[in-house]
């Protein structure tokens, strides 16, 4: 095709006539994000979400906790050093040798599910987009802005989980007996949090608040199904024998938590709630119960669970670029 | 090479599966800690020759109890207080202590009173409560379908009235959190709050969410679905057997049934559905049709009951079906309509009847033990009803060769190799006239072991040779169901019997469904040992295509009892659907949660179609009994059913009796407008 196009522009070209006037794209215009490849956005959009966040280890009272950051960075007047003003996000702490042992039961007990649940077992090793997909009903086409705001999302709960399990290490179920014998190849990163977990709260979140904002009588329901859909992946993983109930607990804490902030960001300069989940307090013998952070008659985060702290208020700049998609994603599904 | 078997001399059985258990120190029995209760107790059925109620209160009539009785044997507070009608009803459940067996051999006053005992399997711990009994008020013209199940919904969209649960009781019979009333197992859940706990219906509001019943939150709340290992959560999965029959039997929109068609339903515990080593169903399933009858004292009551087992006396004889027979008969003189809906079974093929004429010639059944069965086997061999003329030797053939001396009536023999029992064979004799017949138990040791100290029994051909002198008279052999119950992880393996001159395929390829001459292994009689009474009724399956037999749908016939004539069935009674077509296996009903549709075969999924029919019959107060189940299928007619008056175009001739009943019932599908698959 190359040599082609060589030949071809030497049958046709001509004399040069020179360059002709044009103009400058403007500095840091969102608009100029329609101009690039949906890979180059998704790049320059996880920089921005990246780059203002930090992870942080710590004592929380005497107990060792990891803490997430929103670093609030910002160039302000005409000095060119940026200032800095760190508010939390997102707090967790890990549970206790003999929490992991006594969720080793319910592991076991869950694994009586495997052959009922292969199929969306197996349909969810990659992040299962067809299943919220089929809720909202998005389409490559038709929803192409919704679709990159829910990648961008993923990437990064994707990141910020990974380093959670970075910094908070711990043993898988078959770690821990070989008889839990996961019915798929066991991921190689930390248990705790767990990734599904939250990656589908965080994606149901942000859906959710999305068709709220396209259409503000939104029914509940909407709600309901995503955050069921978000506990059964969760749960499944579980089922799979690749995860502790608390990991999932873990999950939906880090991914609403994740979701609001993300939205947040994208709407503009405002509060967000900053939480901690301290898995010490979580009850060995508990399962994963996530209507303990989230009322789906009302579509609202909410806290009764026993081992999950709201931290306050905070508060988060906007950014221009994230408004851009988050406009284009609502007028979508308008 | 010397022999393993041994004679054990000085042991009289009671009950041969307890002498089995005993035989091995119960490590099959309770098959794990937990199970084994801190005092030792056994959950029996009792055939008693008083009525249960003055059993329960120590009044014996002319004779006394021992003084220490109520230390032995303890008996549901409920039999003590039947509800109205049922005051004579002598069958009755109970846990004994373990010396109760042997006590119950030389003991005068405990041989006076019961007559016969069967072992049940546990459930762990169990807790004496008591409690009020609810004494509810049925609207005008209700009647109250009871299903006796595993995986029963009471939540699901498809058994609620308006927005409530139809279901008004349901005993989960597993654990002891919360005993009903009488009872010392289990869960009681009530549609109302109590002092105990929250009800049904509160729980179901409170998990409403977007207008939506979070159902597994219910089931959870409620305990009904425990996600903890062994314990109950059938509910868990897409499809639950208990949720289409109850769909099957009551299934219908919330909006058009009213509060005339309450539930009640019984969940047998896990184990008794989780696994067969060596002990029954039949206690749980007494209790469970008294809890219903105690809670629908003024109403008529349909019980559907869709369990079958492979051996027993096939007679009507067994503890249960005399003790179902009995509070049928006992109901009904009373004024109250009470009827029992039984499965024929999915055993016709499953090779496990033999069938022979005895003679001084031995002759041999062929008895194949699978590799890799976690779960104990059994054979039973009953005898024919007169025991003067009936005495047979059987031997025992392991695969390994070692074969026992001829066995004879009363003996009891072990095969003990390297010290550890892993085959038994108990010769029992009935305790007595109308008591049964005698009966011979083959048992035989898992056939792997998950213990290093425990060696398993080998697998392969054992054969059991059966020889008489004098008179040659019938026999016929069972053995018992071993296979993994729907849903379930796989313990058991089903054994069966193996003979060459047995025919299992035509030329074509497919199912032979009629049985040779020749071959001592039968279809005939494979029907379900707890359905040969004389007043239940059973329900074999049928394609709805072409009305023809499910293959695997038990046949009779019934062995007659003597002086017993024509109320024995000789079969099923009726037939009807339980496959859509020959390729379309199953039929579609409620899964376990709102909104999702399963598909199910096997004539558990027969049965509730007709116990559907009988409610309906009831409320109009028209007959509903076996012979109006019959007399419905040969010349019935009713909107949007098919009987034999109109059968559909292409539907293949009647089956015989033995097999296909009075006829066939081809009721409209549950699934509503009907799915053409």
């Amino acid at each position: 095709m190359a040599e082609a196009l060589i030949k071809h522009r030497e049958g046709i070209v001509g004399e040069w006539r020179g360059p002709f006037p044009f103009t400058q794209l403007v500095h840091e215009d969102p608009d100029n994000l329609a101009r690039w490849e949906p890979w180059v956005r998704h790049a320059v959009w996880s920089y921005e979400l990246e780059s203002q966040v930090f992870l942080s280890r710590h004592q929380e009272g005497r107990k060792d906790a990891v803490t997430l950051w929103n670093m609030n960075t910002q160039h302000v007047g005409a000095a060119p050093r940026p200032t800095s003003a760190a508010r939390r996000i997102v707090t967790l702490i890990r549970p206790t040798r003999g929490t992991f042992r006594r969720q080793a039961r319910l592991v076991q007990a869950w694994a009586d599910l495997r052959a009922d649940r292969s199929t969306e077992i197996l349909s969810q090793l990659t992040p299962p987009a067809a299943f919220w997909t089929s809720i909202v009903g998005l389409h490559p086409d038709r929803t192409r802005w919704t679709l990159e705001l829910i990648d961008l999302a993923l990437g990064f709960a994707a990141a910020v989980e990974q380093r959670f399990k970075h910094a908070l290490p711990c043993m898988r179920p078959h770690d821990l007996s070989p008889q839990i014998q996961p019915m798929i190849l066991c991921p190689g990163h930390s248990s705790f949090p767990s990734g599904h977990s939250t990656e589908a709260f965080m994606v149901a979140f942000v859906l959710w608040r999305l068709l709220r904002a396209a259409t503000p009588a939104k029914d509940p329901l909407w709600a309901e199904q995503l955050m069921r859909q978000a506990a059964r992946i969760a749960i499944n993983r579980t089922i799979a024998g690749v995860h502790f109930p608390v990991d999932s607990a873990a999950g939906e804490l880090l991914g609403l938590t994740l979701g609001e902030y993300f939205v947040r960001r994208c709407r503009g300069a405002g509060a967000y709630t900053a939480w901690r989940f301290d898995g010490t307090r979580y009850q060995g013998n508990d399962d994963f119960r996530w209507r303990l952070l989230f009322n789906g008659d009302t579509g609202q985060r909410i806290n009764t669970s026993g081992f999950c702290d709201l931290m306050g208020p905070e508060a988060a700049l906007g950014s221009p670029m994230l408004r851009w998609l988050w406009n284009r994603a609502v007028a979508e599904l308008q | 090479m010397p022999t393993a078997w041994r004679r054990l001399a000085g042991v009289t059985v009671t009950e041969p599966y307890f002498e089995w258990a005993r035989r091995n120190a119960f490590r099959y029995y309770w098959t794990r800690a937990d199970e084994r209760p801190a005092r030792l107790a056994f959950p029996v059925i009792m055939d008693l020759a008083i009525p249960a109620a003055n059993f329960e209160r120590g009044d014996w009539g002319h004779t006394r109890p021992p003084a220490d009785w109520r230390q032995v044997i303890s008996v549901p507070a409920s039999y003590g207080r039947p509800p109205p009608g049922l005051e004579a009803t002598s069958y009755c459940t109970a846990t004994v202590r373990e010396d109760f067996f042997d006590r119950l051999v030389v003991d005068p006053a405990l041989r006076a009173v019961i007559r016969r005992i069967e072992l049940a399997l546990p459930v762990g711990s169990e807790v004496s409560v008591q409690r009020n009994l609810p004494r509810p008020e049925w609207p005008p013209g209700s009647v109250v379908t009871g299903v006796v199940d595993d995986g029963l919904a009471f939540a699901h969209a498809r058994l609620r009235d308006g927005s409530e649960p139809r279901m008004q009781y349901l005993w989960n019979q597993d654990g002891s959190a919360n005993p009903p009333q009488g009872f010392d197992y289990g869960l009681d859940l009530t549609k109302t709050d109590t002092a105990g706990g929250t009800g049904m219906k509160s729980q179901m509001e409170k998990n409403t969410f977007a207008k939506l019943v979070d159902e597994q939150e219910v089931y959870r709340k409620t305990g009904h679905m425990q996600m903890q290992p062994r314990r109950h959560k059938s509910l868990a999965a897409r499809g639950a057997h208990g949720t289409h029959v109850l769909d099957a039997a009551a299934g219908a929109h919330a909006a058009t049934v009213g509060s005339k068609r309450p539930l009640i339903g019984v969940q047998l515990p896990v184990r008794t559905t989780a696994d067969t080593s060596g002990g029954s169903l039949t206690r749980y399933a007494l209790d469970g049709v008294r809890y219903i009858l105690e809670r629908a004292t003024k109403v008529p009551v349909a019980v559907n009951l869709s369990y079958a087992l492979i051996a027993g006396p096939h007679d009507g004889s067994s503890i249960l079906e005399r003790a179902l027979d009995q509070l049928i008969q006992l109901r009904r003189a009373a004024g109250l309509p009470f009827a029992v809906v039984l499965p024929a079974g999915n055993h016709h093929l499953s090779r496990c009847h033999a069938r022979f004429r005895t003679s001084a010639k031995p002759r041999r059944m062929r008895w194949r033990v699978l590799p890799d069965d976690a779960t104990p086997s059994f054979l039973e061999l009953w005898l024919p009803h007169v025991p003067a003329t009936a005495k047979v030797a059987v031997r025992v053939r392991t695969p390994t060769g070692d074969i026992s001396p001829p066995i004879t009536e009363g003996q009891t023999w072990v095969w003990r190799p390297d010290g550890q029992v892993l085959a038994e064979v108990v010769y029992f004799v009935a305790p007595g006239p109308g008591l049964g017949r005698n009966m011979v138990l083959v048992a035989i040791a898992p056939t792997v072991s998950e213990n290093a100290a425990r060696a398993p029994a080998p697998a392969g051909t054992w054969s059991v040779e059966v020889q008489k002198d004098g008179k040659a008279s019938w026999v016929d052999a069972w053995i018992q169901r071993d296979d993994t119950a729907f849903g379930y992880r796989q313990r058991g393996r089903q054994s069966r019997f193996e003979d060459d001159a047995y025919e299992r395929f035509t030329d074509g390829g497919s199912d032979i469904e009629e049985d040779n001459a020749v071959s001592y292994v039968k279809r005939d009689g494979t029907i379900n040992p707890m359905a040969t009474g004389r007043e239940t009724v059973v329900v074999g399956g049928m394609h709805r295509k072409d009305w023809r037999a499910a293959k695997y749908s038990a046949a009779g016939p019934v062995i007659r009892p003597p002086g017993r004539g024509a109320p024995t069935p000789l079969g099923p009674d009726v037939l009807t659907v339980s496959d859509d077509g020959c390729a379309h296996h199953g039929i579609l009903a409620a899964g376990s949660l709102s909104g999702s549709c399963v598909r199910m075969d096997g004539t558990s999924v027969a049965a509730p179609q007709i116990t559907r029919w009988i409610v309906a019959q009831m409320a109009r107060g028209l007959p509903y009994d076996r012979q109006a189940v019959a007399q419905f299928a040969q010349t019935g007619v009713a909107p949007r059913y098919r009987t034999e008056a109109n059968p559909p175009p292409g539907a293949v001739p009647q089956q015989a009796a033995k097999r296909g009943g009075a006829g066939r019932i081809e009721p409209p599908p549950l699934v509503d407008p009907g799915i053409e698959r």
